[in-house]
This record gives C-alpha cells, sequence and structure tokens, in this order.
C-alpha cells in the first residue's frame, strides 16, 4: 500500500503470553522439564497438517549463536529468550509474521508482526494460534486474575500491543518528552525499537499498553489504535510545520544524510540509524525521490552485527563490521 | 538531602506541587514518592521491568530480609520460591505462587495494574458461563459510557442485552442446584 508507507507507522505488534497448567513458570524449571514444555508446544504443531506446514520449529541449543543472534534483530524474538537459551524453543511461520516463543518468561509468548497500523489484523493472527493452542493444551488461567503470567504486569490479559513509529518531527520539535509522560499517565509506555531498555535509534519508537488487567483485549487494543492515530496526526503536524518554517533546511539535512549513506565508507550503527532515519523522512515528505522506503527499512534490518556477518559469511570485529556496513548500504542505494 | 517522609533515605526526587494556588515542594526518596505521592520510578529507565517490581514490592512491604521467621519464610511448596526469590526477581515461579503470595502480590498488582479482575479473552475450556459473565461486566462498562454520552437509545439496547445474559446466567444456576 502506497499510502501506508508513507505513514509514520512501521509496524504493529501482538504479543500474548501463556502458561501451561501444571508446570512451573520458565524461571523455576529445570532444564529436562522444560524440554518437556517445548514437547508438549512442538506436538501439537507436528500434528497439525497446515501448521505443521507453516511452521519452521528451532531447538534454541541445536541454532548457531550467530543465528540466534539474528534472530534477535530481525524482532523475531526477544533477547531474553536467549539469557536461558538452553530451555529454549522457537517456532517461525514460514512468513515471518508470525513467531512462537517456548519458555521465554512464560511458557507460550505468541507473537504477530504486520507491516503498518493492522492491530487487529496481528491480534486475529495471534488469536487463532492461541485458540488453536487452547484446544490442545490447558492454560494457566484464574477466574478472577485472568492468564497467569510470571511477571504481573502481563498478569490478566497477556496481551502487549505495540506499534513502531518512526517520529522524527515531533522528536525535533522537542515534543517527544510531554508524549511520553502524557501516554504514561494512561496506562501506555514508549520504548526504543528492541523493548524494554532498548534505546530508541534512529528515531524509532514502540508504543504499547502497560495495563493488562481489568481491560479487555479489545479495549487494550482500541486504547493503542487511539492513541497512534493521535500520534500519527501531531507528527504529521510536526513535518509540516517543519517543511513550511525551512524548507530549504530539511532538504539540506536529508540530502546530506543521503549523501554520507550514499558514499561514506565507515558507518556505525547508531550513525547509519540516524541517516535511515533521515532519509525515511525525506522518502515520506517527497524530497528525496531515489530511494523508496521498502529499501530503507530493509537497510534497517540488515545492518546489525549478527545479520551483518550474516550477509558478509565471516566474523568481523567491530571496525571491520563499520566498514562492511557502509559497503553494503552504499551498495544497495547505488543499484 | 534526606527524604522528608522517612526521614531516612536520599532524597531523588523533588515535587512541586499547586494545591489551591499554594506552591508545595517536597525532597523525597523514590519509595516515598510512590507510596505517599503514587509516583512510579522506574529506576532502570526500563531497563529491567522485573527489576521494577522488585523495587516496587520493597517501597511498599519494607525491606525485611533479615530473620528466618515472618514473611520470608513464605515458600511456595509447588515450585519451590520463596517469597525473597520473588521480591528478587520480581518474577512468580508458578500458578500456585498466586495464591502463596496473595497477601503480598495485591498491593503490588494494584499499583502495577490499577484494577484486579480480569475482563478480557477467557479460554474456551474454562467453560461458557464465565465467558458470560465477562460480557456482561464489558457490557455494563460500555452501558455507562453511553450514558454519559448520553447515547440513550443505544444504551437501551445494552441493557436489553444485558438482561437476556444476565437471565441466561441465572437459569443456569438454577438448572444446576435442581
Amino acid at each position: 500500500m502506497n499510502q501506508n508507507s508513507h505513514s509514520p507507522v512501521v509496524t504493529s505488534r501482538i504479543r500474548l503470553a501463556r502458561n501451561i497448567k501444571n508446570f512451573s513458570f520458565p524461571m523455576m524449571l529445570s532444564e529436562e522439564k522444560s524440554n518437556e514444555v517445548i514437547q508438549e508446544v512442538v506436538k501439537i504443531f507436528q500434528h497439525d497438517d497446515s501448521f505443521k506446514n507453516n511452521f519452521d520449529i528451532n531447538i534454541l541449543k541445536e541454532i548457531d549463536p550467530l543465528i540466534q543472534q539474528e534472530l534477535v534483530e530481525k524482532h523475531l524474538m526477544s533477547a531474553n529468550l536467549l539469557n536461558d537459551f538452553r530451555k529454549g524453543a522457537l517456532l517461525i511461520s514460514k512468513d515471518k509474521k508470525i513467531s512462537i516463543m517456548v519458555n521465554e518468561e512464560d511458557h507460550i509468548r505468541i507473537q504477530c508482526i504486520e507491516k503498518g497500523l493492522e492491530i487487529d489484523k496481528a491480534y486475529g493472527a495471534a488469536n487463532e494460534i492461541d485458540d488453536f493452542l487452547e484446544d490442545k493444551l490447558e492454560y494457566a488461567f484464574d477466574e478472577k486474575l485472568g492468564f497467569l503470567t510470571s511477571c504481573v504486569t502481563n498478569v490478566g490479559t497477556g496481551l502487549r500491543a505495540s506499534v513502531m513509529m518512526h517520529l522524527p518531527a515531533l522528536r525535533v520539535a522537542g515534543e517527544l518528552k510531554k508524549i511520553i509522560q502524557t501516554l504514561s499517565k494512561i496506562g501506555l509506555t514508549v520504548r526504543g525499537a528492541y523493548g524494554e531498555g532498548s534505546e530508541a535509534l534512529g528515531n524509532m519508537f514502540q508504543i504499547s499498553n502497560q495495563v493488562t488487567l481489568g481491560v479487555s483485549d479489545k479495549e487494550i487494543m482500541d486504547a493503542v489504535q487511539n492513541i497512534i492515530k493521535q500520534l500519527i496526526e501531531k507528527e504529521e503536524k510536526a513535518r509540516s510545520f517543519l517543511l513550511n518554517n525551512d524548507r530549504l533546511l530539511i532538504e539540506d539535512k536529508i540530502y546530506r544524510s543521503f549523501g554520507i549513506l550514499t558514499h561514506a565508507r565507515i558507518l556505525n550503527y547508531q550513525e547509519s540509524m540516524m541517516l535511515l532515519s533521515d532519509a525515511i523522512l525525506g522518502v515520506d515528505l517527497g524530497i528525496l525521490t531515489e530511494v523508496n522506503n521498502t529499501t530503507l527499512h530493509y537497510i534497517i534490518n540488515s545492518i546489525q552485527p549478527a545479520s551483518l556477518q550474516l550477509i558478509f559469511e565471516k566474523n568481523l570485529d567491530e571496525r571491520e563490521r563499520d566498514i562492511k556496513r557502509a559497503e553494503y548500504i552504499v551498495d544497495l542505494l547505488n543499484t | 538531602m534526606i527524604c522528608e517522609k522517612c526521614k531516612l533515605n536520599n532524597a531523588r526526587i523533588h515535587i512541586v506541587k499547586i494545591l489551591k494556588g499554594k506552591k508545595i515542594s517536597m525532597n523525597l526518596c523514590e519509595q516515598c514518592a510512590l507510596l505517599y505521592e503514587n509516583i512510579i520510578i522506574d529506576p532502570s529507565g526500563g531497563k529491567n521491568i522485573n527489576n521494577f517490581v522488585s523495587n516496587l514490592f520493597e517501597a511498599i512491604h519494607g525491606n525485611k530480609t533479615v530473620g528466618t521467621s515472618g514473611v520470608n519464610s513464605i515458600k511456595c511448596e509447588k515450585c519451590g520460591l520463596t517469597l525473597d526469590g520473588f521480591r528478587k526477581s520480581g518474577r512468580l515461579g508458578c500458578s500456585h505462587c498466586y495464591e502463596v503470595f496473595k497477601e503480598n502480590l495485591d498491593s503490588v498488582l494494584e499499583k502495577v495494574q490499577g484494577k484486579n479482575v480480569h475482563i478480557g479473552k477467557i479460554p474456551q475450556r474454562s467453560g461458557g458461563e464465565l465467558k458470560t459473565k465477562n460480557e456482561i461486566l464489558c457490557l455494563k462498562k460500555e452501558l455507562r459510557d453511553r450514558i454519559k454520552k448520553e447515547e440513550f437509545e443505544e444504551a437501551a439496547l445494552l441493557r436489553d442485552k444485558i438482561k437476556v445474559l444476565e437471565k441466561s446466567l441465572a437459569g443456569g444456576e438454577m438448572n444446576e442446584s435442581k
């Protein structure tokens, strides 16, 4: 969708946290017991033809550490799952939209990511997996507290609805701090692209619900959706303000960044993200026509350490990575 | 600077309030800011949500780590997690922990979630009744909203819907008791 690709919304993500009755939560499970949990989940997928053919099953300890890291970089699993990788498994749908983490903080974490503002669609897909699993497994569920989770911040619906947004103009306008404070008052949080504790590199922010208990799944999603719509409006207003205020200055900044991206020889991750953010803004504003957002987002997803090393098929130290990163970006943007 | 409330910890938070046109300023520690002013400060800056829960826990229940009797001897017999273990990790070990640590959990839940009753999705296996109850709760909430917005026609429809559901619940219970 053309119209969508110029929106500040990058992706929508739904995560459902579930635990299986009669098993301790992963934190208190031995490796042996963890394997039983993995088997319980894997078995269900293997016995269903449509799911069996649509999902790749990865036992984490059998995967190369570099590939594990790449899966984190590509948002298919959390870094948290790696902390105890001997206990975990990861199921990924062929189209890479759905992933199921086994034995992260909870036994089952279903995640679905969709491009653009598609919270309902992502929920629909995650919910389908949830129903499918629940048909075969008994979940830890309490009539009063809902789905029981290891951390009380997820109990109830176990639902986290997150939207990744690119908000360069709001950041420049210095309005983000105020927005973050306001959002926290209504039960929403703003984080960097990789969740808790991650930095908002490249002006990418993840907005999600904080509260999971005492609200219905739909209410959570509606609340997030409403706020996102307001944020889109705010960001767009800030963008037109920037343009009307000094168009030449904005064009200059965007073209300078694009110039570096297309000609640099050494680029670290942080700088790359900053430059790519300018380029995306340039495309959104119709200033930069030499490239499209699909390519820019593709680059964003490929230039972190593990992904880069897998692309070039060798181990690279930091300096080598910065050189290869520049080489890769220059190459992709000049073709 | 020492916290004005507990007079124990360092005051790291400066609060300025305007009350009835008067400016009041206070210097509090993180725990007192949470307890008295309901200001939650995630000390890790969002880095670690479990630490956050664990700190919250300490702020509410105090740091009673000495002695073998009392709170710290509480242990979940199912998974083996102790209250102390819960405080440190901020995580529960199994479903049963929710009952074992109930007393300590309620206040944490209240701070983190604000509410304590689930009204979201109900798994199919837990039976239809819970689902109906849940639906009624949701509809009642919507009903209040509609009335607030003076959308009475929609409100009337909702009220009828609630009545039907409540009837079906009562009917179900009567059948069970027969």
